[in-house]
């Protein structure tokens, strides 16, 4: 597709219409300090400047992003976090594996009841009245593959 | 930032921690440190060997801990063929210099003070094959204990907590520097530690609970270093020097950088007016995750000895604290046999389940609730927590109304925290190493409960009038403990000066003597002091003006002294930073050099994780990079330990196991024996009549049944007097070197007998 001239004019206009910023422009304007600037971009969490070296420059959309993240570090959302939600990975980033402290009652083969922390776990014989109940109202019925694997058809 | 790396198969995934994005090169290739301790105080130098064998240019940032107490005041970096010395700046004004040569394309070097007690290092613009190696100069007060001195030095920032109000208001690049990424396992740098030790006849001996040394002594010089070639960077290191003698006070005066003299006195009171009223005791466990395992034990093995050393007349309170907290009573109760048996019961089940490390609430509870204004509060911690100068702060506003004596825990506990907390309250914190003893520091916090209060103490330097001082308001004395105090002066005059402490009827007054002709030339003096001041400003900037001509306190004044105290004596402090350029001629603007962000080592034994397989990530690089000692075979390691060193009188004399086991415990059959005997004493002070006693005490029972005759034919509790009376005698007999860790104990079984009229003399057991 060519672009006429008119369209063409209209961009060029566009860009020096274009608000640009240094790093410590951003940063004032922004509410936050060069070096949180400079950790965002540095942690994939906004775009990097516009440009190379002493004339790279950053935008109002770099101010949109900060903003954003401003707005969601006031959640309570980690960083990390933020990236997943800034970017298009379907993946979500492994977080500090969460350390719970559970309670774990095997009721019969098959089936355990864990209680988490500061849950009490019941007394023994209430474990057994539910278990007891659990076995009659499930009906547990269970199969063991080597078994199924040597039944003659 | 930390990414899964999907490339790797499932086997090779490493499910620990952390993991590091696309397996990148870690650009710090080790770390070496060497100190010099003189009485007081330390020259330390770190150097950090970095190296970036990638093709591109890399900026490597690495936060590491040094000690609170530091005062990082050089911070040099060579290069293959210059040295460049960076200079202090403003905090700000630095990261724009930093900021615009690494745009250039120029090298820059930063080093921040993060918190007191976290550093972070940024190495900008590191070109492809380039090495650097950075040299950290700080100087550093070392603290008393006991009869020595205790050299600390934190190798890892062990992972701390923070709140959602700290997650969310605080600046993520701060966060990220109190929090950096994290390896459970070896990493490919690994530290080496010399450490001179002038005047070597002075200290009777050197030990360390943390690492195995070897010790050489060069005329009257001793030179320490770590028992292995390198060690881990994942645990504090300790050494702890007794001295033969007990300290004098001295005085050490030195010319101040621009004009004018600086002043340190250090002297250890000797106080034996004990204050005898009864005092309330909040016991303050810290229940939280980072305190799974050894951690836990000790601080339930510190609680049972403080609950027995508190006598009757007492009161106290157990408060346990996590993401939550508990308390064991609704609020102070009398110290009875009931109540004691009740909290000892109930902290042999104490657990670290507690989630998190919300200190703020249950400390604001007890600091509003309980009125009491002659409280201790015993708060024992890891310290492992984010919002430390919230926390802080909130003591500081009840420093009237309490004292806080903290004990810190663990391989890696928050120094900074710690003595932050006791500074607010004109206190002390301890610190307990695992396999070291716990007792004599407890009985010692117990002692300084129990100190007189003091109504005012002050130091006379007239005819001389100090500019400023610090402290400069003495809020307590306790004996035994080493207080160190500065001055700035004008002019200095041959004169004593003078402190004076009133407590009640008894009026003390300690004389030091002002020489001007001991002036020293060059000496840490000055940077010390400037240290304390800033310290003093950053803490309670109120307190830190009084006694100075400013009367306006803003806080744009405050911060302008801070910054220009750190340019003045060359300091890193929470708002000056060093920097250092590089310039280039033929340097290419270029894109940002990739970050490289370097992982420390979770600390040993957190959370009770055993140390594991190395990260995969790094196990694929370890071939072209700098790779420690790995010592395999532990059995084999401590033979080339014993072949390393000639001369290794204090290494202690653990079984091999030791060397393999992740938690060394000394185990002193003797002591372990007069434990049980301290743990049966009851509430009121005595002892019951029964077999475990009779055989430790090897008093024939005849010579035991006449002496409970006797006593029986006017008291009717014959049997316990008699027991309280045995026990007295094994104590005294059987255990006098650990006297100071019964003496409480003792005055409690003392004031039992004195209740019945019955002198030990009256009791006869052969």
């Amino acid at each position: 597709m060519t672009l006429d001239n008119a369209t063409v004019k209209c961009y060029i206009q566009a860009m020096k219409e274009e608000k640009q910023y240094k790093i410590g422009e951003l940063a004032e304007l922004a509410g936050v300090s060069r070096r949180t600037v400079r950790f965002y971009v540095q942690n994939a969490l906004m775009s990097p400047p516009v440009g190379l070296g002493r004339g790279s420059y950053y935008t109002d959309e770099h101010l949109t992003q900060i903003a954003r993240l401003r707005d969601l570090q006031k959640q309570g959302i980690l960083l990390r976090q933020a990236v997943h939600l800034n970017s298009e990975q379907p993946e979500p980033i492994i977080e500090t594996p969460t350390r719970e402290i559970v309670t774990r009652v095997r009721i019969t083969e098959g089936l355990t009841l864990e209680f988490s922390h500061p849950v009490k776990v019941p007394a023994p014989s209430v474990l057994i009245e539910i278990s007891t109940y659990l076995k009659n109202q499930l009906g547990i019925i269970f199969i063991n593959p080597i078994k199924e694997k040597n039944r003659v058809e | 930032m930390l990414n899964k790396s999907s490339h790797l198969s499932n086997d090779e995934k490493y499910f620990g921690v952390f993991q590091a994005d696309n397996a990148t090169p870690v650009p710090l290739r080790g770390v070496s440190v060497e100190a010099h301790i003189d009485d007081f105080s330390a020259e330390v130098e770190v150097q950090q060997r970095y190296q970036n064998i990638e093709e591109k240019a890399i900026e490597a940032v690495y936060s590491f801990p040094l000690p609170e107490s530091a005062a990082v005041c050089g911070f040099d970096v060579e290069t293959d063929d210059k040295t460049i010395v960076a200079k202090v700046d403003e905090k700000e004004a630095a990261f724009e210099k930093y900021d615009e040569s690494i745009s250039k394309g120029w090298g820059a070097f930063l080093l921040d003070q993060d918190r007191p007690n976290i550093f972070t290092a940024s190495i900008g613009n590191l070109l492809p094959k380039q090495s650097v190696l950075v040299k950290i100069k700080y100087v550093m007060e070392l603290d008393s204990e006991g009869d020595g001195i205790r050299f600390f030095l934190p190798t890892t920032i062990s992972p701390r907590y923070l709140p959602t109000k700290t997650l969310s208001e605080s600046d993520p690049a701060l966060i990220d520097h109190i929090s950096p990424p994290t390896v459970a396992g070896e990493l490919p740098y690994g530290l080496k530690l010399k450490i001179h030790v002038r005047q070597a006849d002075k200290f009777q001996s050197f030990q360390s609970p943390s690492h195995p040394i070897c010790i050489e002594t060069i005329h009257n010089e001793a030179v320490i270093s770590l028992g292995t070639e390198t060690t881990q960077l994942n645990q504090d290191f300790v050494l702890v020097l007794r001295k033969k003698d007990p300290e004098e006070p001295s005085v050490v005066l030195a010319k101040d950088v621009d004009s004018g003299f600086v002043a340190m006195m250090n002297f250890t009171p000797q106080i034996d007016v004990l204050l005898k009223a009864n005092r309330t005791v909040i016991f303050l466990l810290d229940c939280s995750g980072s305190m799974i395992g050894e951690s836990i034990a000790q601080a339930q093995n510190a609680l049972q000895i403080c609950l027995h050393s508190l006598r009757e007349g007492d009161r106290f309170q157990v408060i346990e604290f996590g993401s939550s907290y508990r308390s064991l009573f609704h609020s102070a109760v009398d110290y009875t046999q009931k109540n004691l048996d009740m909290a000892i019961s109930h902290t042999q089940s104490i657990k670290a389940d507690l989630g998190g490390t919300e200190v703020f609430s249950p400390l604001e509870h007890i600091l509003k609730k309980e009125s009491d204004a002659s409280k201790a509060i015993l708060l024992i911690t890891d310290g492992e927590i984010g919002n430390e100068p919230e926390v802080i702060s909130l003591v500081n506003k009840y420093r009237n109304s309490c004292h806080l004596f903290p004990v810190g825990i663990g391989r890696g506990v928050n120094q900074y925290f710690l003595k932050g907390l006791a500074r607010s309250t004109g206190d002390f914190a301890e610190f307990i190493f695992p396999g070291e003893r716990i007792e004599p520091k407890i009985l010692r916090h117990f002692q300084r409960t129990r100190s007189p209060h003091f109504e005012s103490i002050k130091l006379d330097w007239s005819p001389m009038e100090p500019i400023r001082q610090t402290p400069t308001q003495i809020d307590n004395l306790f004996s035994g403990d080493r207080l160190t105090m500065f001055a700035r002066l004008n002019e200095l005059i041959e004169a004593d000066v003078h402190l004076q402490a009133k407590s009640g009827e008894c009026t003390f007054d300690w004389q030091f003597t002002i020489s001007p002709d001991t002036v020293q030339e060059h000496s840490a003096v000055p940077t010390l002091m400037a240290r304390r001041l800033v310290r003093d400003l950053e803490e309670n900037p109120a307190s830190a003006h009084r006694g100075s001509s400013q009367s306006d306190r803003t806080d744009k004044m405050i911060n302008q002294q801070i910054i220009e105290l750190g340019r003045q004596y060359n300091l890193v402090n929470s708002l000056t930073s060093f920097i250092g350029i590089e310039r280039r001629k033929a340097a290419v603007a270029s894109t940002q050099p990739e970050l490289r962000r370097v992982p420390i080592e979770l600390t040993k034994n957190y959370g009770a994780v055993e140390e594991t397989k190395m990260p995969t990530f790094i196990r694929k690089k370890m071939e072209s990079v700098y790779r420690p000692l790995v010592i395999e075979d532990h059995d084999v390691a401590f033979d080339a330990i014993s072949n390393l060193c000639s001369h290794t009188p204090d290494i202690p004399k653990f079984s091999r196991k030791r060397m393999a086991s992740p938690t060394p415990s000394i185990v002193n059959e003797n002591h372990e024996e007069m434990m049980r005997l301290i743990q049966s004493q009851k509430a009121d002070g005595h002892w019951e009549l029964n077999n475990d006693l009779l055989v430790i005490s090897k008093i024939d029972t005849a010579t035991v049944l006449t002496a409970i005759h006797e006593i029986h034919e006017r008291l009717v509790n014959a049997k316990d007097i008699v027991a309280t009376a045995i026990a007295l005698k094994i104590l005294e007999e059987r255990f006098e070197e650990f006297e100071s860790e019964w003496a409480f104990l003792a005055d409690k079984a003392r004031r039992f007998l004195e209740y019945y009229q019955i002198q030990m003399e009256d009791v006869r057991l052969g």
